[in-house]
């Protein structure tokens, strides 16, 4: 393999041309079949890789911020400072080294702890000078200067990053808009889709699905303080269309209609399932909503009846294909049931949120990887990211604590990481001599 | 771009640089202002746990009250030297001229209460938050510099034998 081609570059020609080779007869059946083997496991794995070491670099950032929040007063100011500065700058230039040389992913990783380094510095100064009286400027300069620094560095997941701290921050921003609130991560998200559709930039896309995923999380958890219950309206839509995903099949008319609908699902439900997964919030949704036996069955009946004739008409084959919606469409029908009924309602639906956003990350993680799908395996990392970073939210523990579990969780991926790329990611001569 | 590290630091240290300039400034050249405080204990995401502070000058006497505020209006507090904390004796719309032995202070003012918001957040290391919070429940004092533009920077929190910062 040509050393200044990328491999994902070499690995897109080579899937692309395949059919074509083989129509051609330069290639035979058994070569095709072997070449698109080994073409489609080698992206899965180098994105498997991406994913563990952006996830495990994610991790350590988050342990760092804790650690600064932990605010440990045994050292001088200046020397947290340095320590804190020279790890960011280190991290950025290691980065930036890595990238040049070829490891990519390892650059990336590197590059994405230092922008959260450099989040801890802020976090770092304002606690050093008593700096802020609200919260969200600092995270709007973490977020913003994340998503220049990432533009500069030409590193998407720094942007990315930066992208979401900064809506969220921006969102925060606009707390006091009140009934609007719903409307705001829309207002957001719809002129970066229209970017997207102009660029047809599926990166930007994505960013601004991410975007509106965290914003409307933040929305949805907002609304959730104030008491409202309206989040079951969220999950009856979700749970309707994502029961619609799982009947389409790939090759029909019905499965572009079931690929949209389960994006649309995603939307409806993710945001619903990350805010519930607090403690706090579902307590609080919890307390505020009285179940009446009517009202489940109101809201169950027709679901489980939907459900259960797309399940049928799908069959084995649609629940295989469409694991991620079957699990969504599951995780509605758990969510709305655990949560007008049971005595100890706020806990059980923080435990089924977190353990139905888990599964769909992990789900979306192996797929992707079993198969190469960049956007499954994305969506699946996206997931656990979010999912880590809505415990990381969550104040149950020390902060010392959780620095040391998150710094700790993190070197662990990266090593599995490391330890897998040794194990998976052969030199094409061994493969073939 | 030839050299990527070089942006991406220079554009941080500008960023990061903004944090506590104004803070720096008084620090630097400012005069040291001792207020009386009424407390309240959360927590930021970034920097960690911080006792809220309010004023007692924040409580403005209806006397000195400007015509016709509206929400969010920058104001100016002047504080006069006085023992054990110094005292307002104006809150005026204009920027006042320098005076000895006083200082003025930004304050803001919303939902009908006044604010002093670079002095709101004490951040304290998480084993002394609860000890800050309950310190705070009682009549303390914040040692301040005030810069000449109206910043102004804490220093440290005192409350009765109790020092936190500083």
């Amino acid at each position: 393999m040509d050393a200044s081609l990328p491999a994902p570059l070499v690995r897109a020609v080579v899937l692309r041309e395949l059919p074509a080779w083989r129509r051609e007869g330069l290639v035979d059946e058994q070569t095709s079949a072997a070449l698109a083997r080994r073409y489609a496991d080698a992206d899965g794995r180098s994105l498997a890789l991406s994913a563990l070491f952006l996830f495990g670099a994610l991790l350590c950032g988050a342990g760092a911020l804790a650690f600064v929040a932990w605010h440990w007063a045994e050292l001088p100011a200046a020397a947290r400072l340095g320590l804190v500065g020279s790890a960011m700058i280190a991290a950025q230039a290691g980065g930036l080294a890595l990238k040049r040389r070829g490891s990519g992913v390892k650059g990336e990783a590197l590059l994405l702890f230092g922008g959260l380094l450099y989040g801890a510095m802020i976090g770092l100064l304002a606690q050093t000078f008593h700096v802020g009286s609200r919260g969200w400027p600092g995270l709007l300069l973490f977020g913003a200067g994340n998503a220049l620094v990432g533009a500069l560095a030409r590193s998407r997941p720094v942007q990315l990053c930066g992208s979401l701290v900064a809506g969220a921050a921006a969102l925060l921003a606009l707390e006091d808009v009140g009934a609007w609130g719903w409307a705001v991560p829309w207002l957001f998200a719809l002129p970066v889709f229209g970017l997207a559709l102009l660029e047809r930039s599926r990166a930007l896309a994505f960013t601004a699905a991410a975007g509106l995923l965290t914003l409307q999380s933040v929305a949805v958890g907002a609304r959730l303080h104030e008491g409202e219950p309206a989040a079951f309206a969220f999950f009856a839509a979700g749970a309707l269309i994502a029961a619609l995903a799982v009947a389409g099949r790939p090759g029909r008319p019905l499965g572009a209609l079931a690929a949209a609908l389960q994006t649309a699902a995603s939307i409806a439900l993710l945001p619903t399932l990350f805010a519930l997964s607090f403690h706090g919030l579902a307590e609080e949704l919890a307390e505020h909503t009285v179940p009446s036996p009517g009202a489940l069955l109101l809201a169950l009946t027709p679901l489980v009846l939907l459900a259960a004739f797309f399940l049928v008409r799908a069959g084995r084959a649609g629940l295989r294909r469409a694991p991620s919606a079957v699990a969504l469409a599951l995780a509605s029908f758990a969510v709305i049931g655990v949560g007008l009924a049971g005595d100890e309602r706020g806990r059980a639906l923080a435990v089924v949120c977190n353990a139905f956003l888990v599964t769909l990350g992990a789900l979306g993680l192996v797929t992707g990887a079993r198969h190469g799908q960049r956007r499954t395996l994305w969506s699946g990392l996206a997931l656990l990211v979010g999912t880590a970073l809505a415990r990381f939210l969550e104040l149950e523990t020390s902060l010392g604590w959780k620095a040391a579990a998150f710094f700790s969780a993190g070197l662990v991926v990266i090593v599995v990481g490391l330890v897998l790329e040794r194990r998976l990611v052969r030199p094409a001569s061994e493969v073939h001599p | 771009m030839r050299h990527p590290l070089l942006a991406v630091l220079g554009l941080e240290l500008l960023l990061l640089g903004s944090v506590p300039a104004e803070q720096l400034l008084a620090l630097a050249a400012g005069e040291e202002v001792v207020l009386a405080t009424r407390p309240v204990d959360p927590y930021d995401l970034l920097a960690g746990y911080y006792a809220t502070l309010g004023y007692e000058i924040e409580e403005v006497p209806a006397a000195m009250l400007p015509a016709e505020l509206s929400e969010d209006e920058r104001v100016w507090f002047t504080i006069e030297r006085a023992e054990p904390a110094w005292r307002l004796v104006a809150v005026t719309r204009d920027r006042p001229a320098p005076a000895p032995g006083r200082a003025m202070l930004r304050a803001r003012h919303r939902h009908g209460r006044f604010e002093l918001e670079e002095l709101k957040r004490f951040y304290v290391p998480e084993g002394q938050r609860h000890e800050a919070s309950d310190a705070a429940r009682g009549r303390g004092f914040v040692d301040a510099m005030v810069g000449p533009g109206g910043a102004a920077a804490m220093r440290r929190l005192r409350v009765g034998d109790r020092v936190f910062g500083g």
